[in-house]
């Protein structure tokens, strides 16, 4: 009998502690938590060092980066080199894995600290960094193929027996 | 001037401004209500609440109403539409009818009815139909799973409500609230709070399972089922119940205060205001309302063989039993009383 309600009376006592201490919540816009130091934020490039390689187009999971390269003589050497006359990375693709940036062989891709970006559109969130706009609808192919190996089982298969629709489902 | 103020006096006018100014009370009562609860969650969570609209977020209920308004009355397509939609309006005219009867300060009571606690408990019980409407109107399982779960709930508790009020009627042998907040004046211990201390913590819980507040908010079940009788509700239908909720959360602990805690009596003689001593029934109604939303934040839900247990094994017999001793102790002291 003594212990009746004194769960209760201890639970109210906790949150009444509660009601005047400080509180934990940080108010996001104004306040902003420094990031961590290898935090990956929206990506950029410098184009001045950029070598037309190709290498973050080719090894982007996701087709985020279209590059249109053409051969210039840019820095007065008198051969025309690989350069990047168009770059575009859609940033409503990106999922930053970062392949980008370790692949870059001039280390002229990288990542900030921004990572607030917003848009009414979904085309809006392309940022283009060379002097011609890329179209960013359009899907980047990479030049290199791999040659698909036949699976073997299933194509013979479709040929004996055209499918149903109960075995599709 | 004189004659203009007599005419505001005169009694039809006197009557259509009072219910405006009930009405007016009562719908900013609920926004007020609303901003309270939600901020008051917030801190005991360790949050900082709604803190965007207007200074420290004090606009937020305006913004809501806005929002409610312009949201549209979705009702299913089963529903029987005229319960459906009669059911809100049932659930709010008893919870702002109420307010009519009770003594705000010395002067100011809409209604001095000699039957005041009467009326009090007979309107109170009208909201149970409110609940039992939505409930049926909405035809959908939650719904009515909800909805009877409130009938049964608050037609239990209303038989300890209605007998912790008989210790206060006795000793004060009239049924007008004006009566029973005169019967209470001069310093906080003549208030009916001490001699009937059990009487007050019995109404204090039957009146939280009346309004159907947490820890016996079994008809809402938000966690088992997420939102009871309030399911199909949307938009303004919706916002109804929400205002029905948070008024007669105000009325009970406006009678709860009118009742035990001396109403609009000073704590003190000294501290009498005159005509101003409404401010402290504003501010005893504000600290209950308080201790129901931080009850509300602290404990859980019972269950519904407990809210049971507790209502007729626990709570009847204590007014039963308290009633009695109330009768004795007149009888044997006749001279104080």
């Amino acid at each position: 009998m003594p212990q009746v309600g004194q769960g209760i009376v201890k639970g109210m006592g906790i949150t009444l502690k509660h009601l005047f201490q400080n509180k934990i919540t940080r108010a996001y816009p104004e306040y902003k938590r420094d990031l961590p130091e290898r935090s990956r934020g929206l990506l950029t490039v410098d184009m001045d060092r950029c070598i037309a390689c190709l290498q973050c187009m080719r090894i982007c999971p996701d087709h985020c980066i279209s590059i249109e390269q053409t051969k210039r003589d840019a820095d007065g050497s008198g051969k025309a080199k690989p350069y990047a006359v168009g770059f575009v990375i859609d940033d409503a693709r990106c999922m930053y894995c970062s392949l980008c940036v370790e692949v870059c062989p001039v280390n002229c891709i990288y990542h900030t600290e921004e990572f607030e970006v917003q848009a009414y559109n979904r085309l809006e969130l392309a940022r283009q960094f060379g002097e011609r706009p890329v179209d960013p609808t359009i899907d980047p192919k990479p030049a290199a193929k791999k040659k698909k190996k036949p699976t073997g089982e299933k194509a013979p298969r479709s040929v004996e027996r055209p499918r149903t629709g109960d075995e599709a489902a | 001037m004189q004659t203009a103020l007599n005419v505001l006096e005169a009694e039809p006018v006197r009557l259509l401004i009072s219910f405006g100014a009930i009405l007016f009370l009562v719908l900013n009562l609920a926004g007020i209500l609303t901003m309270a609860e939600r901020k008051t969650a917030a801190y005991i969570q360790l949050r900082f609440g709604p803190n965007r609209v207007g200074p420290r977020g004090l606009l937020q209920p305006a913004a809501d109403v806005v929002k409610l308004f312009t949201k549209e009355n979705v009702s299913p397509g089963r529903s029987d539409l005229w319960v459906f939609l009669a059911a809100p309006i049932a659930m709010f005219i008893p919870a702002a009818l109420v307010w009519l009867v009770i003594p705000f300060s010395p002067n100011a009571v809409v209604a001095d009815l000699n039957v005041a606690i009467l009326f009090f408990v007979g309107i109170t019980s009208i909201s149970a139909l409110g609940v039992v409407m939505a409930g049926y109107g909405s035809r959908s399982t939650f719904s009515l799973l909800g909805a009877l779960r409130g009938a049964a709930q608050m037609i239990s508790y209303e038989v300890p409500l209605i007998l912790s009020l008989l210790g206060v009627v006795m000793l004060t042998g009239s049924l007008s609230l004006v009566d029973v907040v005169r019967a209470q004046g001069g310093g906080f211990w003549h208030w009916y709070f001490l001699p009937q201390l059990p009487m007050f913590i019995t109404f204090y819980i039957a009146g939280l399972a009346e309004v159907k507040r947490v820890p016996f908010d079994l008809p809402e079940g938000e966690s088992e089922i997420v939102g009871g009788y309030m399911v199909e509700y949307s938009g303004m239908t919706w916002a109804l119940i929400q205002a029905s909720e948070f008024a007669s959360m105000g009325l009970m602990s406006a009678i709860n205060v009118t009742l035990f805690l001396g109403g609009w009596q000073p704590p003190f003689e000294f501290l009498d205001l005159g005509t101003f001593n409404w401010f402290w029934f504003g501010l005893k109604t504000a600290l209950l309302m308080f201790t129901f939303q931080w009850i509300r934040w602290s404990l859980p839900r019972l269950r519904m063989d407990q809210l049971m247990d507790l209502g007729w094994k626990v709570l009847v017999p204590i007014t039963l039993i308290w009633l009695f001793v109330t009768a004795g102790a007149m009888l044997i002291f006749q001279e104080v009383f």
